[in-house]
Protein backbone atom coordinates (compact mmCIF):
# COMPACT_ATOMS: atom_id res chain seq x y z
CA UNK A 1 0.00 0.00 0.00
CA UNK A 2 1.23 3.52 -0.73
CA UNK A 3 1.88 6.09 2.00
CA UNK A 4 -1.33 7.79 0.95
CA UNK A 5 -3.10 4.48 1.23
CA UNK A 6 -1.66 3.94 4.73
CA UNK A 7 -2.76 7.38 5.71
CA UNK A 8 -6.29 6.84 4.47
CA UNK A 9 -6.51 3.52 6.29
CA UNK A 10 -5.26 5.12 9.50
CA UNK A 11 -7.80 7.93 9.12
CA UNK A 12 -10.62 5.42 8.72
CA UNK A 13 -9.43 3.55 11.80
CA UNK A 14 -9.40 6.73 13.86
CA UNK A 15 -12.85 7.74 12.58
CA UNK A 16 -14.20 4.29 13.40
CA UNK A 17 -12.76 4.42 16.89
CA UNK A 18 -14.15 7.88 17.60
CA UNK A 19 -17.61 6.93 16.32
CA UNK A 20 -17.62 3.73 18.36
CA UNK A 21 -17.42 5.77 21.56
CA UNK A 22 -19.92 8.33 20.28
CA UNK A 23 -17.41 11.09 19.65
CA UNK A 24 -17.45 13.49 16.71
CA UNK A 25 -15.39 12.27 13.76
CA UNK A 26 -15.13 15.38 11.62
CA UNK A 27 -12.14 15.91 9.32
CA UNK A 28 -10.53 18.43 11.66
CA UNK A 29 -10.88 16.23 14.73
CA UNK A 30 -9.51 13.19 12.87
CA UNK A 31 -6.48 15.15 11.69
CA UNK A 32 -5.77 16.49 15.19
CA UNK A 33 -6.27 13.10 16.82
CA UNK A 34 -3.88 11.55 14.31
CA UNK A 35 -1.33 14.21 15.20
CA UNK A 36 -1.69 13.39 18.89
CA UNK A 37 -1.91 9.63 18.60
CA UNK A 38 1.87 9.00 18.54
CA UNK A 39 2.07 10.83 21.88
CA UNK A 40 -0.57 8.53 23.38
CA UNK A 41 1.18 5.47 21.96
CA UNK A 42 4.44 6.61 23.55
CA UNK A 43 2.69 6.93 26.91
CA UNK A 44 1.07 3.50 26.53
CA UNK A 45 4.45 1.93 25.77
CA UNK A 46 5.81 3.50 28.93
CA UNK A 47 3.06 2.26 31.27
CA UNK A 48 2.53 -1.17 29.71
CA UNK A 49 5.43 -2.67 31.57
CA UNK A 50 6.04 -6.18 32.73
CA UNK A 51 4.19 -6.42 36.01
CA UNK A 52 5.63 -9.78 36.93
CA UNK A 53 3.80 -11.61 39.67
CA UNK A 54 5.74 -12.24 42.84
CA UNK A 55 4.81 -13.78 46.16
CA UNK A 56 4.55 -10.27 47.55
CA UNK A 57 1.65 -8.81 45.57
CA UNK A 58 2.34 -5.32 46.85
CA UNK A 59 5.57 -5.42 44.81
CA UNK A 60 3.62 -5.17 41.57
CA UNK A 61 1.03 -2.67 42.61
CA UNK A 62 -1.77 -5.17 43.21
CA UNK A 63 -2.42 -4.32 46.83
CA UNK A 64 -0.97 -2.31 49.65
CA UNK A 65 -1.37 1.34 50.41
CA UNK A 66 -4.04 3.45 48.77
CA UNK A 67 -1.52 5.95 47.44
CA UNK B 1 1.15 53.83 52.29
CA UNK B 2 -2.18 53.52 50.48
CA UNK B 3 -0.37 53.51 47.13
CA UNK B 4 1.32 50.22 47.84
CA UNK B 5 -1.27 48.11 49.65
CA UNK B 6 -1.02 45.45 46.95
CA UNK B 7 2.62 44.92 47.94
CA UNK B 8 1.69 43.99 51.50
CA UNK B 9 1.29 40.41 52.67
CA UNK B 10 -1.63 39.15 54.74
CA UNK B 11 0.00 39.94 58.09
CA UNK B 12 0.96 43.47 57.06
CA UNK B 13 -2.49 44.16 55.61
CA UNK B 14 -4.14 42.78 58.74
CA UNK B 15 -1.99 45.09 60.86
CA UNK B 16 -3.27 48.12 58.94
CA UNK B 17 -6.85 46.98 59.51
CA UNK B 18 -6.38 46.40 63.23
CA UNK B 19 -4.55 49.68 63.72
CA UNK B 20 -7.53 51.37 62.02
CA UNK B 21 -5.21 52.91 59.42
CA UNK B 22 -7.54 51.58 56.78
CA UNK B 23 -11.00 50.01 56.93
CA UNK B 24 -12.05 46.78 55.23
CA UNK B 25 -14.26 48.67 52.71
CA UNK B 26 -11.36 51.04 51.91
CA UNK B 27 -9.07 48.05 51.41
CA UNK B 28 -11.54 46.32 49.10
CA UNK B 29 -12.26 49.52 47.18
CA UNK B 30 -8.50 49.90 46.64
CA UNK B 31 -8.24 46.42 45.13
CA UNK B 32 -11.43 46.84 43.10
CA UNK B 33 -10.14 50.12 41.63
CA UNK B 34 -6.81 48.50 40.80
CA UNK B 35 -8.43 45.38 39.37
CA UNK B 36 -10.92 47.34 37.28
CA UNK B 37 -8.09 49.50 35.93
CA UNK B 38 -5.75 46.65 35.01
CA UNK B 39 -8.24 43.91 34.23
CA UNK B 40 -8.67 44.87 30.55
CA UNK B 41 -4.95 44.21 30.08
CA UNK B 42 -4.68 41.08 32.19
CA UNK B 43 -8.04 39.31 32.05
CA UNK B 44 -7.49 37.47 35.31
CA UNK B 45 -11.14 37.37 36.39
CA UNK B 46 -14.29 35.76 35.04
CA UNK B 47 -16.28 37.51 37.78
CA UNK B 48 -15.60 40.69 39.72
CA UNK B 49 -18.63 41.71 41.75
CA UNK B 50 -17.97 45.16 43.20
CA UNK B 51 -21.32 45.33 44.96
CA UNK B 52 -20.96 41.95 46.66
CA UNK B 53 -17.36 42.58 47.69
CA UNK B 54 -18.16 45.95 49.24
CA UNK B 55 -21.22 44.58 51.06
CA UNK B 56 -19.11 41.78 52.51
CA UNK B 57 -16.38 44.29 53.42
CA UNK B 58 -18.89 46.45 55.31
CA UNK B 59 -20.14 43.44 57.22
CA UNK B 60 -16.60 42.37 58.20
CA UNK B 61 -15.71 45.94 59.24
CA UNK B 62 -18.79 46.02 61.41
CA UNK B 63 -17.55 42.86 63.13
CA UNK B 64 -14.14 44.41 63.78
CA UNK B 65 -15.84 47.51 65.18
CA UNK B 66 -17.73 45.25 67.60
CA UNK B 67 -14.52 43.51 68.66
CA UNK B 68 -15.14 40.36 66.61
CA UNK B 69 -11.87 39.34 64.97
CA UNK B 70 -11.91 36.12 62.93
CA UNK B 71 -8.11 35.97 62.70
CA UNK B 72 -5.38 36.71 60.14
CA UNK B 73 -7.67 36.49 57.09
CA UNK B 74 -10.34 38.84 58.45
CA UNK B 75 -11.12 41.32 55.66
CA UNK B 76 -8.46 40.00 53.28
CA UNK B 77 -9.45 39.82 49.57
CA UNK B 78 -8.98 36.25 48.32
CA UNK B 79 -9.92 35.23 44.78
CA UNK B 80 -11.14 31.78 43.83
CA UNK B 81 -10.42 29.80 40.68
CA UNK B 82 -13.52 29.64 38.48
CA UNK B 83 -14.02 25.89 39.02
CA UNK B 84 -14.63 26.37 42.76
CA UNK B 85 -18.29 26.61 43.77
CA UNK B 86 -19.44 29.78 45.45
CA UNK B 87 -23.14 29.66 46.30
CA UNK B 88 -25.09 31.97 43.98
CA UNK B 89 -22.14 32.57 41.62
CA UNK B 90 -22.11 31.20 38.11
CA UNK B 91 -19.33 28.59 38.27
CA UNK B 92 -18.78 27.51 34.68
CA UNK B 93 -15.14 26.38 34.89
CA UNK B 94 -14.61 28.45 31.74
CA UNK B 95 -16.63 26.03 29.61
CA UNK B 96 -19.68 26.60 27.44
CA UNK B 97 -20.98 23.25 28.67
CA UNK B 98 -21.43 24.78 32.14
CA UNK B 99 -22.48 28.35 31.41
CA UNK B 100 -25.86 27.82 33.10
CA UNK B 101 -24.33 26.29 36.22
CA UNK B 102 -24.95 28.32 39.39
CA UNK B 103 -24.49 26.19 42.50
CA UNK B 104 -26.56 27.02 45.55
CA UNK B 105 -23.90 26.01 48.07
CA UNK B 106 -20.25 26.79 48.65
CA UNK B 107 -17.38 24.37 48.11
CA UNK B 108 -16.01 23.14 51.45
CA UNK B 109 -12.92 25.31 51.16
CA UNK B 110 -15.05 28.39 50.44
CA UNK B 111 -17.10 27.74 53.59
CA UNK B 112 -13.87 27.35 55.54
CA UNK B 113 -12.36 30.53 54.10
CA UNK B 114 -15.54 32.53 54.66
CA UNK B 115 -15.55 31.36 58.28
CA UNK B 116 -11.99 32.69 58.53
CA UNK B 117 -13.23 36.10 57.37
CA UNK B 118 -12.05 36.48 53.76
CA UNK B 119 -13.75 38.75 51.28
CA UNK B 120 -14.44 36.43 48.35
CA UNK B 121 -13.12 38.88 45.80
CA UNK B 122 -13.93 37.19 42.49
CA UNK B 123 -13.69 34.13 40.33
CA UNK B 124 -10.45 33.87 38.39
CA UNK B 125 -10.18 32.57 34.84
CA UNK B 126 -8.74 29.17 34.06
CA UNK B 127 -8.10 26.78 31.22
CA UNK B 128 -11.41 25.16 30.26
CA UNK B 129 -12.39 22.66 32.98
CA UNK B 130 -8.86 23.10 34.43
CA UNK B 131 -7.71 21.14 31.39
CA UNK B 132 -7.96 22.71 27.93
CA UNK B 133 -5.91 25.80 27.32
CA UNK B 134 -4.65 28.35 26.58
CA UNK B 135 -7.70 28.76 24.32
CA UNK B 136 -9.59 31.56 22.59
CA UNK B 137 -12.82 29.66 21.94
CA UNK B 138 -13.89 29.34 25.58
CA UNK B 139 -16.05 31.85 27.52
CA UNK B 140 -12.92 33.67 28.80
CA UNK B 141 -9.71 34.28 26.89
CA UNK B 142 -6.45 33.24 28.60
CA UNK B 143 -5.27 35.42 31.48
CA UNK B 144 -2.17 37.40 30.49
CA UNK B 145 1.14 37.06 32.28
CA UNK B 146 1.81 40.38 34.09
CA UNK B 147 5.54 40.03 33.40
CA UNK B 148 4.89 40.02 29.66
CA UNK B 149 1.36 39.69 28.29
CA UNK B 150 2.64 37.83 25.23
CA UNK B 151 4.11 35.07 27.34
CA UNK B 152 2.22 32.03 28.63
CA UNK B 153 0.78 32.49 32.12
CA UNK B 154 0.93 28.79 32.83
CA UNK B 155 -2.14 26.79 33.61
CA UNK B 156 -4.62 25.88 34.45
CA UNK B 157 -4.90 28.29 37.42
CA UNK B 158 -3.79 31.09 35.12
CA UNK B 159 -6.13 33.80 36.40
CA UNK B 160 -5.17 33.10 40.02
CA UNK B 161 -1.47 33.34 39.16
CA UNK B 162 -1.85 36.51 37.11
CA UNK B 163 -4.11 38.21 39.68
CA UNK B 164 -1.67 37.64 42.54
CA UNK B 165 1.40 38.59 40.50
CA UNK B 166 -0.25 41.81 39.31
CA UNK B 167 -1.41 42.71 42.82
CA UNK B 168 -5.11 42.60 41.95
CA UNK B 169 -5.89 40.45 44.99
CA UNK B 170 -3.89 39.66 48.11
CA UNK B 171 -4.09 35.92 47.48
CA UNK B 172 -5.91 33.33 45.39
CA UNK B 173 -6.90 29.70 45.40
CA UNK B 174 -6.04 27.27 42.61
CA UNK B 175 -6.36 23.60 41.76
CA UNK B 176 -3.61 21.26 40.62
CA UNK B 177 -4.03 17.93 38.78
CA UNK B 178 -0.72 17.71 36.93
CA UNK B 179 0.82 21.06 37.95
CA UNK B 180 -1.91 23.68 37.62
CA UNK B 181 -1.01 25.61 40.78
CA UNK B 182 2.78 25.32 40.52
CA UNK B 183 3.14 26.08 36.80
CA UNK B 184 1.39 29.48 36.83
CA UNK B 185 3.08 30.23 40.16
CA UNK B 186 6.47 29.58 38.53
CA UNK B 187 5.70 31.56 35.38
CA UNK B 188 4.24 34.49 37.33
CA UNK B 189 6.91 34.58 40.05
CA UNK B 190 4.74 33.76 43.07
CA UNK B 191 4.39 31.00 45.66
CA UNK B 192 1.95 28.14 45.08
CA UNK B 193 1.30 25.16 47.33
CA UNK B 194 -0.08 21.80 46.25
CA UNK B 195 -0.88 20.27 49.64
CA UNK B 196 -0.82 16.56 50.47
CA UNK B 197 -3.52 14.73 48.48
CA UNK B 198 -6.77 14.90 50.46
CA UNK B 199 -5.48 17.37 53.04
CA UNK B 200 -7.60 20.18 51.57
CA UNK B 201 -11.14 19.06 50.71
CA UNK B 202 -12.16 19.14 47.05
CA UNK B 203 -15.92 18.84 47.59
CA UNK B 204 -17.66 21.51 45.54
CA UNK B 205 -14.86 21.83 43.00
CA UNK B 206 -15.61 20.81 39.39
CA UNK B 207 -13.64 17.55 39.11
CA UNK B 208 -11.11 16.69 36.44
CA UNK B 209 -9.40 13.62 37.90
CA UNK B 210 -10.57 12.13 41.19
CA UNK B 211 -7.21 10.49 41.83
CA UNK B 212 -5.01 13.50 41.12
CA UNK B 213 -7.02 16.67 41.87
CA UNK B 214 -5.62 18.91 44.61
CA UNK B 215 -6.64 22.37 45.82
CA UNK B 216 -4.25 24.88 47.33
CA UNK B 217 -3.23 28.49 47.94
CA UNK B 218 -1.33 30.90 45.67
CA UNK B 219 0.19 34.06 47.12
CA UNK B 220 3.19 36.34 47.04
CA UNK B 221 4.85 34.73 50.06
CA UNK B 222 5.22 31.38 51.79
CA UNK B 223 3.79 32.85 54.99
CA UNK B 224 0.58 33.83 53.16
CA UNK B 225 0.23 30.29 51.80
CA UNK B 226 0.57 28.93 55.32
CA UNK B 227 -2.17 31.24 56.64
CA UNK B 228 -4.46 30.17 53.79
CA UNK B 229 -3.72 26.47 54.26
CA UNK B 230 -4.67 26.78 57.93
CA UNK B 231 -8.03 28.24 56.95
CA UNK B 232 -8.75 25.96 53.98
CA UNK B 233 -8.29 22.60 55.56
CA UNK B 234 -10.75 21.05 57.95
CA UNK B 235 -7.95 19.16 59.71
CA UNK B 236 -5.56 20.66 62.21
CA UNK B 237 -2.55 22.52 60.84
CA UNK B 238 0.33 22.50 63.29
CA UNK B 239 1.76 25.96 63.81
CA UNK B 240 4.52 24.50 65.99
CA UNK B 241 5.88 22.33 63.14
CA UNK B 242 5.98 25.34 60.83
CA UNK B 243 7.59 27.56 63.46
CA UNK B 244 10.16 24.92 64.30
CA UNK B 245 11.62 25.25 60.79
CA UNK B 246 11.08 28.97 60.33
CA UNK B 247 13.07 29.67 63.50
CA UNK B 248 16.06 27.54 62.51
CA UNK B 249 19.26 29.56 62.46
CA UNK B 250 21.00 26.91 60.36
CA UNK B 251 19.85 23.98 58.27
CA UNK B 252 22.71 21.84 59.55
CA UNK B 253 21.50 18.24 59.73
CA UNK B 254 18.82 18.77 57.05
CA UNK B 255 19.28 16.74 53.88
CA UNK B 256 18.03 18.15 50.58
CA UNK B 257 17.69 15.62 47.75
CA UNK B 258 18.20 17.13 44.30
CA UNK B 259 16.49 14.93 41.69
CA UNK B 260 19.20 15.83 39.20
CA UNK B 261 18.22 13.34 36.49
CA UNK B 262 14.75 14.93 36.14
CA UNK B 263 16.35 18.01 34.59
CA UNK B 264 19.79 16.82 33.49
CA UNK B 265 18.79 13.65 31.67
CA UNK B 266 15.03 13.04 31.56
CA UNK B 267 13.93 16.38 30.10
CA UNK B 268 15.45 19.25 28.20
CA UNK B 269 15.64 22.34 30.35
CA UNK B 270 16.99 25.76 29.44
CA UNK B 271 20.37 27.06 30.54
CA UNK B 272 18.46 29.60 32.67
CA UNK B 273 16.87 26.75 34.62
CA UNK B 274 20.23 25.02 35.07
CA UNK B 275 21.68 28.25 36.42
CA UNK B 276 18.75 28.76 38.79
CA UNK B 277 19.20 25.27 40.19
CA UNK B 278 22.92 25.92 40.70
CA UNK B 279 22.04 29.11 42.53
CA UNK B 280 19.54 27.18 44.61
CA UNK B 281 22.27 24.68 45.49
CA UNK B 282 24.49 27.54 46.66
CA UNK B 283 21.73 28.94 48.87
CA UNK B 284 21.00 25.56 50.48
CA UNK B 285 24.74 25.11 51.05
CA UNK B 286 25.08 28.55 52.57
CA UNK B 287 22.23 27.71 54.91
CA UNK B 288 24.14 24.66 56.13
CA UNK B 289 21.97 21.96 54.53
CA UNK B 290 23.55 18.81 53.18
CA UNK B 291 22.81 18.27 49.50
CA UNK B 292 22.50 14.75 48.19
CA UNK B 293 21.64 13.38 44.78
CA UNK B 294 18.35 11.48 44.67
CA UNK B 295 17.55 8.96 41.97
CA UNK B 296 13.99 7.91 41.11
CA UNK B 297 12.22 6.36 38.11
CA UNK B 298 12.48 8.52 35.02
CA UNK B 299 10.34 11.60 34.68
CA UNK B 300 8.74 10.04 31.60
CA UNK B 301 7.40 7.16 33.72
CA UNK B 302 5.88 9.52 36.29
CA UNK B 303 4.44 11.77 33.59
CA UNK B 304 3.01 8.90 31.53
CA UNK B 305 1.36 7.49 34.64
CA UNK B 306 -0.25 10.84 35.49
CA UNK B 307 -1.41 11.54 31.92
CA UNK B 308 -3.05 8.11 31.55
CA UNK B 309 -4.96 8.56 34.80
CA UNK B 310 -5.90 12.20 34.23
CA UNK B 311 -7.07 11.73 30.63
CA UNK B 312 -9.00 8.54 31.41
CA UNK B 313 -10.75 10.03 34.43
CA UNK B 314 -11.48 13.30 32.62
CA UNK B 315 -13.09 11.38 29.76
CA UNK B 316 -15.17 9.37 32.22
CA UNK B 317 -16.43 12.63 33.77
CA UNK B 318 -17.18 14.50 30.52
CA UNK B 319 -17.97 11.61 28.13
CA UNK B 320 -21.74 12.19 28.10
CA UNK B 321 -21.37 15.91 27.33
CA UNK B 322 -18.75 15.15 24.70
CA UNK B 323 -21.17 12.82 22.94
CA UNK B 324 -24.23 15.04 23.33
CA UNK B 325 -22.76 18.44 22.47
CA UNK B 326 -19.12 18.13 21.44
CA UNK B 327 -18.91 21.59 19.93
CA UNK B 328 -19.75 23.26 23.23
CA UNK B 329 -16.24 22.27 24.32
CA UNK B 330 -13.30 24.32 23.16
CA UNK B 331 -11.19 22.67 20.49
CA UNK B 332 -8.26 21.88 22.81
CA UNK B 333 -10.48 20.17 25.38
CA UNK B 334 -12.44 18.31 22.72
CA UNK B 335 -9.35 17.00 20.94
CA UNK B 336 -7.55 16.04 24.14
CA UNK B 337 -10.65 14.16 25.34
CA UNK B 338 -10.96 12.47 21.95
CA UNK B 339 -7.36 11.30 22.31
CA UNK B 340 -8.18 9.98 25.79
CA UNK B 341 -10.60 7.51 24.20
CA UNK B 342 -7.59 5.63 22.83
CA UNK B 343 -6.57 4.51 26.30
CA UNK B 344 -7.95 1.11 27.24
CA UNK B 345 -9.29 -0.02 30.60
CA UNK B 346 -6.11 -2.04 31.11
CA UNK B 347 -4.02 1.09 30.45
CA UNK B 348 -5.90 2.83 33.25
CA UNK B 349 -5.47 -0.11 35.62
CA UNK B 350 -1.76 -0.51 34.83
CA UNK B 351 -1.26 3.22 35.40
CA UNK B 352 -2.88 2.88 38.82
CA UNK B 353 -0.64 -0.07 39.68
CA UNK B 354 2.31 2.02 38.58
CA UNK B 355 1.06 4.88 40.73
CA UNK B 356 1.32 2.67 43.82
CA UNK B 357 4.83 1.58 42.96
CA UNK B 358 6.00 5.12 42.21
CA UNK B 359 4.45 6.36 45.46
CA UNK B 360 6.33 3.70 47.36
CA UNK B 361 9.55 4.58 45.53
CA UNK B 362 9.28 8.25 46.45
CA UNK B 363 8.37 7.45 50.04
CA UNK B 364 11.50 5.30 50.25
CA UNK B 365 13.58 8.20 48.97
CA UNK B 366 12.57 10.11 52.09
CA UNK B 367 14.40 7.60 54.26
CA UNK B 368 17.60 9.25 53.00
CA UNK B 369 16.52 12.90 52.71
CA UNK B 370 14.21 15.37 54.43
CA UNK B 371 13.07 17.25 51.30
CA UNK B 372 13.23 16.77 47.54
CA UNK B 373 14.00 19.54 45.05
CA UNK B 374 13.52 19.92 41.28
CA UNK B 375 12.74 22.76 38.86
CA UNK B 376 9.04 23.50 38.34
CA UNK B 377 9.15 24.06 34.59
CA UNK B 378 11.73 23.47 31.89
CA UNK B 379 12.19 27.15 30.97
CA UNK B 380 10.90 30.66 31.50
CA UNK B 381 7.30 31.25 30.36
CA UNK B 382 7.24 30.44 26.62
CA UNK B 383 5.67 32.71 24.01
CA UNK B 384 1.89 32.30 24.13
CA UNK B 385 1.81 31.45 20.41
CA UNK B 386 4.29 28.62 20.85
CA UNK B 387 2.20 26.61 23.30
CA UNK B 388 0.95 23.57 21.38
CA UNK B 389 -2.44 21.98 22.03
CA UNK B 390 -0.66 18.81 23.20
CA UNK B 391 2.16 20.42 25.19
CA UNK B 392 1.22 18.43 28.30
CA UNK B 393 1.82 15.21 26.34
CA UNK B 394 4.83 16.19 24.25
CA UNK B 395 7.36 16.60 27.01
CA UNK B 396 7.15 15.14 30.52
CA UNK B 397 6.05 17.81 33.00
CA UNK B 398 8.33 18.22 36.02
CA UNK B 399 5.31 18.78 38.25
CA UNK B 400 3.59 15.41 37.61
CA UNK B 401 5.62 13.18 39.98
CA UNK B 402 4.13 14.93 42.99
CA UNK B 403 0.53 14.53 41.77
CA UNK B 404 1.12 10.82 41.18
CA UNK B 405 2.51 10.42 44.70
CA UNK B 406 0.21 12.98 46.34
CA UNK B 407 3.10 14.51 48.29
CA UNK B 408 2.98 18.15 49.40
CA UNK B 409 4.97 20.37 47.03
CA UNK B 410 5.50 24.11 46.87
CA UNK B 411 6.73 26.32 44.05
CA UNK B 412 8.91 29.19 45.13
CA UNK B 413 10.56 31.77 42.87
CA UNK B 414 14.24 31.00 42.49
CA UNK B 415 15.47 33.64 40.10
CA UNK B 416 14.91 35.23 36.73
CA UNK B 417 15.96 34.23 33.22
CA UNK B 418 18.25 36.30 31.00
CA UNK B 419 15.09 37.84 29.55
CA UNK B 420 14.06 38.89 33.05
CA UNK B 421 11.24 36.38 33.47
CA UNK B 422 10.66 34.38 36.68
CA UNK B 423 11.79 30.81 37.24
CA UNK B 424 10.43 28.45 39.85
CA UNK B 425 11.71 25.61 42.00
CA UNK B 426 9.67 22.86 43.62
CA UNK B 427 10.33 21.57 47.12
CA UNK B 428 8.51 18.40 48.18
CA UNK B 429 8.10 16.80 51.60
CA UNK B 430 6.79 13.47 52.89
CA UNK B 431 3.03 12.92 53.02
CA UNK B 432 1.31 15.09 55.64
CA UNK B 433 4.37 17.25 56.29
CA UNK B 434 2.89 20.36 54.68
CA UNK B 435 3.78 22.53 57.68
CA UNK B 436 7.45 21.52 57.66
CA UNK B 437 7.51 21.99 53.88
CA UNK B 438 6.29 25.57 54.16
CA UNK B 439 8.66 26.16 57.09
CA UNK B 440 11.73 25.16 55.08
CA UNK B 441 10.41 27.04 52.01
CA UNK B 442 10.18 30.18 54.11
CA UNK B 443 13.76 29.78 55.28
CA UNK B 444 14.88 29.46 51.64
CA UNK B 445 12.66 32.39 50.57
CA UNK B 446 14.27 34.65 53.17
CA UNK B 447 17.71 33.91 51.74
CA UNK B 448 16.93 34.12 48.03
CA UNK B 449 17.26 37.43 46.24
CA UNK B 450 14.29 37.06 43.91
CA UNK B 451 12.85 40.52 43.28
CA UNK B 452 9.20 40.54 44.26
CA UNK B 453 7.40 41.80 41.21
CA UNK B 454 4.60 43.23 43.30
CA UNK B 455 7.07 45.62 44.86
CA UNK B 456 7.39 47.27 41.47
CA UNK B 457 5.17 50.30 41.08
CA UNK B 458 5.26 50.43 37.30
CA UNK B 459 2.92 47.61 36.31
CA UNK B 460 0.44 49.59 34.22
CA UNK B 461 3.24 51.31 32.28
CA UNK B 462 5.07 48.02 31.75
CA UNK B 463 1.96 46.31 30.53
CA UNK B 464 1.17 49.08 28.11
CA UNK B 465 4.73 49.26 26.74
CA UNK B 466 4.94 45.47 26.43
CA UNK B 467 1.74 45.41 24.41
CA UNK B 468 2.76 48.37 22.26
CA UNK B 469 6.07 46.79 21.37
CA UNK B 470 4.34 43.71 19.93
CA UNK B 471 1.71 45.56 17.92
Amino acid sequence: MTNNGDNEAAKKEVAKRLKSVGLPAGEGTIAEVMRGLPLIEKIQKCIRRDFAYTDDLSQNGLNGESQ
Amino acid sequence: MTDTIHDLDIRETGLLLRQRKISVPELIRYFLDRANKLEPKIGAFSRLDNKHALKKANSLQSELDRGIDRGPLHGIPVSLKGNIDVGGWNTASNSHIMTQRTPSTDASIVSNLKRAGIVEFGHTTLHELAFGGPAWDTPDDPARNPWDPWRFTGGSSSGSGAAVAAGLTTAAIGTDTVGSIRLPAAMCGIVGLKPTFGRVPTEGIVPLSYSLDHCGPMASSVEDCFQLLKAMTSSEVLQSEYDEFVQLKSLSGIKIGFIDHFYEKDSEVSSDVHRSMERSREIWNALGAEIVQTSLSSLEVYSSCSMTIMLSEALAIFEKDLQDRPYDFGEITRDRLALASFFSSTDYIQANRLKKLLSREMRSAFSDVDFLVAPTFSSEAPDLGEVDKYYILEKPLLTTPFNVTGLPTVNIPVGVSKAGLPLGMQIAAPEGYDERLLGIAKVFEQHSEFPRFRQSQSLPKELVSAEDSRD
